[in-house]
């Protein structure tokens, strides 16, 4: 990194600073009238869902304190009650408008391309999760008296890992996938007989 | 008893175990964009096949250590490695240019042992104190401290916009009814499937929430590696750290308060001192703050360390976690069959002790570990996050799986990933939602309950009886009405 960037990213955070306070988890930048909208209308449309559901619930009990309901009722009403308070504001501050602007491309090239490397991401993490789950084997071989086993976890989890390595690390294949073999390989280890812990499948 | 505790947290297993933690902490914290609140709560599924003991030593090691780590990067490469070491970069790095970079870490390091000894022995001060008071509440308190606990994280989370902080705890609330109803065994929210009467267990959400939604928001980016400054020797410089004892001592108790408050950590303890701090400077010391101040490296390393002992208080006597981290803290601490609060020196007796003693343990520890550490810690910064970050997501999968063996539980994790990048993208805080789905069960059964004792009183009667009772409520009204009219 340059000077020039070192000390922008300091004037950056100086300004954050003075900024004043801005909550543990800082999203101050992740807000725009536009989303709080379309976030009030989602947080809305699953509160509503939320109380009718809560209402068709039997009383075992037939005592009103104690349905089962209750609280559920409640914090779907106070939930509506919040999504219309974020979407009325969202409204006043112009949120209504322009909505397409949230998925709209940026200029920044940079930007541009995050979106699609998220999407993707998600889409490998999503892919990696369902087929460790459909994929079910394993093989189990002594060696010196010890038995090592290869469940179907480390045959999806490779793979999967070394595609991710190349798409974000952009090294060689072969590098990627050393790497993720070795990272996949210790960690299913330390699992499976440090912690004691099977792995997902059959192991 | 507490010497006895002390003689089991001394073994030399034990030891070691800690050491291990610590020495994670650090090199995890010092590593850009891997937070302290991922650290823990990928350690959830990880303290499965520990022993107790063992999982305490251990997730509190990396906890004290993972909060000093960020300080690291901060000061060398001008990264915070953790958000509460962002006053620490504004500060350090200014003055690591000018070739005391070895001179900073060890002001931080002193700085920070300082703030952990304050966090422990105000925790240490007042748990027996609040247990007392703790053991006053009935349904109805418990209800109302639930709830107090979910909108205070709300507000602490969101900052400027609390409705949002507030949302995230009432969709966490909601997936906490999920499964049958505690009271007449009604299945609530199951949609006819017979997996989720058992309803939604907090750990693979925390391990999704601030596991996968990380690695979902961090992988992508594209940040170019920085050229640390040189080190130099790192000692600890006691005159320094004497000249700035006052402002040390100012901090650590901010810290604490701060980390003792539901939702707000080390992020908002360090820069809250931090803003004190420059206030309360001599004129002299004032023009340094932002251009390399010593008094100010102090303020924020104090503060943001003195806050684990702080968010261990209500974790321990209420179990309303303090912090993000403090939940996954309480979450490993579940899946060993300890239930904190009120009833905790009586069912578990000596393990408080022994807590306090892991803490202590740890923070020594992280004093030396610090000192060896910083070095070494250089030479992963040219770590990419590409290489990292895969790793990091298998150990999300198998953690949530380790929880009950469970690949529902894998599936929890990925749903609560994959919403909580998109709350994230769409500025919504995860902290309270973390705290609605713990707090939930909670606050169902206890207002249910009180409405029961209550049915003929009149309100009069009840607030009379309740005095404890009518101050949360007023706590409670007050924090939604703080949030919604206070003038920002």
């Amino acid at each position: 990194m340059s000077v020039e960037q070192d000390d922008a990213r300091l004037a950056q955070a100086r300004a954050r600073l003075e900024s004043g306070f801005t909550g543990e988890e800082d999203l101050e930048g992740a807000s725009t009238p536009q989303k709080d909208f379309v976030a009030a209308c989602v947080i809305a449309a699953f509160s509503i869902f939320a109380i009718v559901l809560a209402l068709q619930w039997a009383n075992p009990g037939h005592l009103r304190f104690t349905h089962p309901g209750l609280l559920p009722l409640a914090v779907g009403f106070s939930l509506l009650a919040m999504a219309v308070g974020l979407g009325v504001k969202a409204v006043r501050e112009g949120g209504a408008r322009n909505l397409s602007s949230i998925f709209a491309r940026t200029p920044d090239a940079d930007e541009q391309g995050y979106g699609v490397r998220a999407w993707l991401l998600m889409a490998l993490v999503v892919a990696l999760v369902i087929l460790v789950d459909v994929v079910s084997f394993r093989f189990r071989f002594p060696i010196g008296g010890i038995e090592l086993k290869l469940s179907s976890f480390e045959c999806v989890a490779i793979p999967m890992v070394t595609v991710i390595m190349k798409i974000f690390w952009r090294a060689s294949w072969l590098r990627c996938l050393l790497t993720a073999a070795a990272a996949a390989l210790l960690l299913t280890a330390a699992f499976r007989y440090g912690f004691k812990i099977p792995m997902p499948g059959v192991d | 008893m507490i010497f006895d505790q002390l003689a089991l947290a001394f073994t030399p297993y034990l030891l070691i175990v800690c050491l291990a933690g610590v020495t994670l902490g650090i090199l995890w914290g010092a590593m850009p964009a891997l937070s302290t609140t991922m650290a823990m709560a990928l350690l959830i599924g990880l303290s499965t096949g520990m022993s107790q003991n063992v999982a305490i030593m251990f997730i509190l090691g990396v906890f004290t250590g993972s909060v000093f780590g960020g300080t690291i990067t901060a000061v060398l490469i001008n990264i915070p490695g953790t958000p509460d070491a962002v006053p620490t970069m504004i500060e350090g790095y200014p003055l690591a240019r000018r070739g005391e970079g070895g001179l900073v870490l060890g002001t931080a390091i002193g700085a920070s042992f300082m703030g952990n000894w304050i966090g422990i022995l105000l925790l240490i001060a007042f748990i027996p104190l609040i247990l007392k008071l703790a053991l006053q509440f009935r349904s109805w308190e418990m209800f109302l401290l639930s709830l107090w606990g979910i909108a205070i994280c709300g507000t602490m989370a969101a900052g400027k916009r609390p409705l949002k902080g507030w949302i995230s705890g009432w969709i966490g609330l909601m997936v906490a009814f999920v499964g049958l109803d505690s009271i007449h065994g009604v299945p609530r929210y199951t949609f006819g499937y017979s997996l989720l009467e058992d309803g939604i267990s907090y750990v693979p959400v925390l391990i999704g929430l601030f596991g996968l939604t990380e690695i979902l928001r961090v992988l992508p980016q594209r940040n170019p590696v920085g050229i640390p400054e040189q080190v130099g020797r790192i000692v600890p410089p006691v005159k320094t750290l004497w000249k700035h004892s006052r402002a040390a001592l100012r901090s650590g108790l901010i810290g604490t308060v701060i980390g003792a408050i539901p939702g707000a950590g080390a992020n908002v303890a360090s820069f809250l001192s931090y803003d004190i701090g420059r206030r309360r400077a001599s004129p002299e010391e004032r023009k340094k703050w932002g251009t390399g101040s010593y008094e100010a490296i102090v303020c924020s390393e104090a503060a943001s360390n003195a806050n684990i002992g702080g968010s261990m208080l209500p974790t321990l006597t209420l179990g309303i976690p303090g912090s993000a981290a403090a939940a996954a803290f309480l979450a490993a601490l579940e899946l060993k069959n300890v239930v904190v609060g009120p009833m905790m020196q009586i069912e578990h007796p000596g393990l408080i002790y022994f807590i306090y003693w892991a803490l202590i343990i740890a923070n020594f520890l992280m004093y030396g570990m610090a000192i060896a550490l910083v070095k070494p810690c250089v030479k992963l910064f040219s770590l990419p996050q590409a290489l990292l970050m895969p790793v990091i997501l298998l150990i999300c999968v198998l953690g949530a799986y380790a929880v009950s063996l469970s690949y529902l539980d894998v599936y929890i994790m990925l749903a609560a990933g994959l919403i909580g990048y998109g709350l994230r993208r769409f500025g919504f805080p995860l902290a309270p939602m973390v705290l609605g789905i713990i707090l939930g069960p909670l606050a169902d059964e206890n207002l249910r309950r009180a409405l029961v004792v209550f049915e003929g009183k009149s309100i009069w009667t009840i607030s009379t009886d309740h005095p404890i009772g009518t101050l949360l409520l007023v706590v409670v009204l007050y924090t939604f009405y703080d949030g919604i009219f206070r003038r920002r």
